[in-house]
């Protein structure tokens, strides 16, 4: 399997801040990561590293390139969809198209426009008058129409009704996805895209606090839901995390036998934004 | 070389203001000179172009004064046009489209670069062109016609007639000015873009505070103001370098009121001479491209570096 990042030991400071702090991780080909961390946990700064938007310090190569140097080149296999804003308003449909056909020299217009034509966007229209979900399709259809390697997405649907957040993740999963392309995406509605990752990050503080496949999360982790008088002896077996829920207790486990916790109470495999919450209240104590 | 076509393209699209304008200025003044023809009396140092002016100078300052419009609108779009072009992207976030794609910093500067500083001063000289081609020709179709009281002047309703010779020698003129003009600003031009890739807030603040803070400084400190002078020496000085003899005070006289009339027949014109080699000569010109490239090399690594804050 390829690696298609390869981040050792990145650090970026803004001012006191620290926005990445020694951040490592890989990302290989074929998988859908989701980098999850809270506002300011350093996301964005990563996928600007990524995309050779800004500089850091450490080491890291994209597609076996240097994103800073080798921007452009890298540009030709990378697709980037920040959130919807960022399509200029005064730009025609069709004018986007034809400007990607002309520039992008890995851009198919036809499957553009067969995207396209699933919508209910005009080609006349201007961006500006478009609504926000039209303006993320078409984002979307002018995305998929580059035979790329890497799509970056930074909360992609932010601003979305439900219905464009759900076609948004299918139609990436139908019409995009294959075992050759990689996706890294940042969103903070974890619940709607648990079931698309293959790959969990989460970053906390400029940090890595957890690189995960979801696969090994269901072996490695487990949530075991204890009425208040199995509440000590549950406690006794070290959880990561607990909190009360209707006079219940939740209690989160890292590496300890299902068979261990199944007397005390009711055992599954925990969220991953539960996961989350525990991991980044158990570094924050 | 496909994607730099596309980035200009890209350009027209966004400032639409760009084409609009000219095609507007021409329309006005097209109307314009249709409606007043027959009251107009278009005249210059004292003497009208109908019949007291050798008619191939009469002509020729007819089509150069018809193309200053087109000139004036294009150096104040140009100014707008570089000053805004590379903060609008980081102002409205859609510098992050612009960067997601394979297309290096340096290509979208030169790109902004060349529009401002080729395609507003090269589609005046075009739009001019054919303005003066058209107004020539709807002057020559309504004498044709035995408008204005079939008048055997050579000269039609105070409108100069159509002279091919003074045309094509005010259309050279014209590009020369246009081309010595684009070298000579060029460093103009490389300092608003250079703003406009370095503005956080309003880029004409920003393209206004150093050369106001350096003319206090020098005056504070030096009692001198070389500074300003220099700005404003550099945007006087390109028609008396472009052209022999510009400056000279008898120069247009041999227009004036008193001077000799059109005897040596239609092939008589301005006497505008040209002078490209004083102009390529000039260490001013290569010092200003010098400093034209740095603000521009500057853009570029501004460009680079910025992003959507």
């Amino acid at each position: 399997m390829s690696t298609v990042i390869d981040a050792r030991g990145l650090a970026k400071h803004y001012g006191a801040v620290r926005a990445l702090d020694g951040t490592s991780f890989r990302v290989d080909a074929g998988r859908i990561v989701g980098l999850i961390g809270r506002n300011g946990a350093g996301k964005t700064t990563a996928l600007k590293a990524i995309l050779g938007l800004t500089q850091c310090g450490g080491e890291l190569r994209v597609l076996d390139m240097d994103p800073r140097s080798q921007r452009d080149a890298l540009m030709q296999q990378v697709c980037f969809i920040a959130d919807t804003a960022v399509l200029p308003r005064w730009l025609r449909v069709d004018c986007a198209v034809d400007f990607m056909a002309g520039l992008h020299p890995r851009f198919k217009r036809e499957r553009a426009l067969e995207f396209l034509a699933r919508t209910t966007i005009r080609a006349t229209s201007r961006i500006g008058e478009l609504s926000k979900g039209m303006v993320t399709q078409l984002h979307l259809a002018l995305i998929l129409a580059i035979d790329a390697r890497l799509l970056v997405l930074d909360e992609p649907t932010l601003g979305l009704d439900l219905l464009y957040r759900r076609q948004f993740y299918d139609t990436l999963l139908n019409d995009y996805f294959d075992h050759d392309r990689t996706i890294l995406l940042t969103t903070h509605q974890v619940e709607e895209v648990e079931n698309l990752l293959t790959d969990v990050l989460f970053i906390d503080q400029g940090r890595i606090v957890l690189d995960s496949t979801v696969e090994e999360l269901g072996t490695r982790f487990a949530q075991l839901q204890v009425a208040p008088a199995q509440l000590a002896a549950a406690r006794a077996l070290g959880p990561m995390h607990e909190r009360e829920l209707m006079g219940r207790y939740v209690l989160l486990f890292e590496n300890r036998e299902r068979a261990a916790l199944e007397p005390l109470g009711e055992v599954g495999t925990p969220s991953v934004a539960d996961l989350f919450v525990a991991r980044v209240q158990g570094a924050a104590s | 070389m496909k994607a730099f076509t596309m980035l200009l393209r890209r350009e027209l699209w966004e400032h639409r203001m760009l084409w609009i304008t000219p095609a507007l200025i021409a329309a006005v003044l097209f109307l314009t000179m249709q409606i007043f023809a027959g009251h107009a009396h278009f005249g210059f140092a004292g003497r009208a172009v109908d019949g007291d002016m050798p008619p191939g100078a009469a002509f020729e300052l007819f089509v150069l004064a018809t193309a200053v419009p087109f000139y004036l609108a294009a150096a104040i779009m140009a100014v707008i046009f570089l000053l805004d072009c590379l903060y609008a992207d980081r102002r409205d976030r859609s510098i992050l489209f612009w960067k997601s794609l394979p297309v290096a910093d340096y290509t979208v500067v030169l790109s902004k670069l060349a529009t401002g500083l080729l395609v507003i001063p090269l589609g005046a000289w075009i739009a001019a062109t054919v303005t003066s081609l058209a107004l020539g020709l709807s002057v020559e179709l309504r004498h044709a016609l035995g408008f204005g009281g079939g008048s055997t002047l050579p000269h039609w309703g105070g409108l100069p007639r159509w002279e091919t010779l003074g045309w094509l020698r005010a259309l050279a003129y014209s590009l020369y000015v246009t081309l010595a003009a684009i070298l000579w600003y060029a460093p103009y031009a490389g300092y608003l873009l250079m703003v406009s890739a370095w503005a956080r807030r309003s880029a004409y603040a920003w393209a206004l505070i150093p050369p106001v803070v350096l003319t206090i400084l020098e005056g504070l400190l030096f009692h001198s103001a070389h500074f300003v002078h220099l700005i404003q020496r550099r945007f006087d000085e390109l028609m008396q370098l472009a052209f022999s003899r510009f400056g000279d005070s008898d120069m247009w006289l041999t227009l004036g009121p008193g001077a000799p009339t059109g005897a040596g027949g239609s092939n008589q014109g301005l006497p505008l001479q040209p002078d490209p080699m004083a102009l390529l000569g000039s260490p001013a010109l290569w010092s200003g491209l010098l400093v034209a490239a740095l603000f521009v090399w500057a853009a570029i690594v501004l460009r680079r570096r910025g992003d959507a804050q």
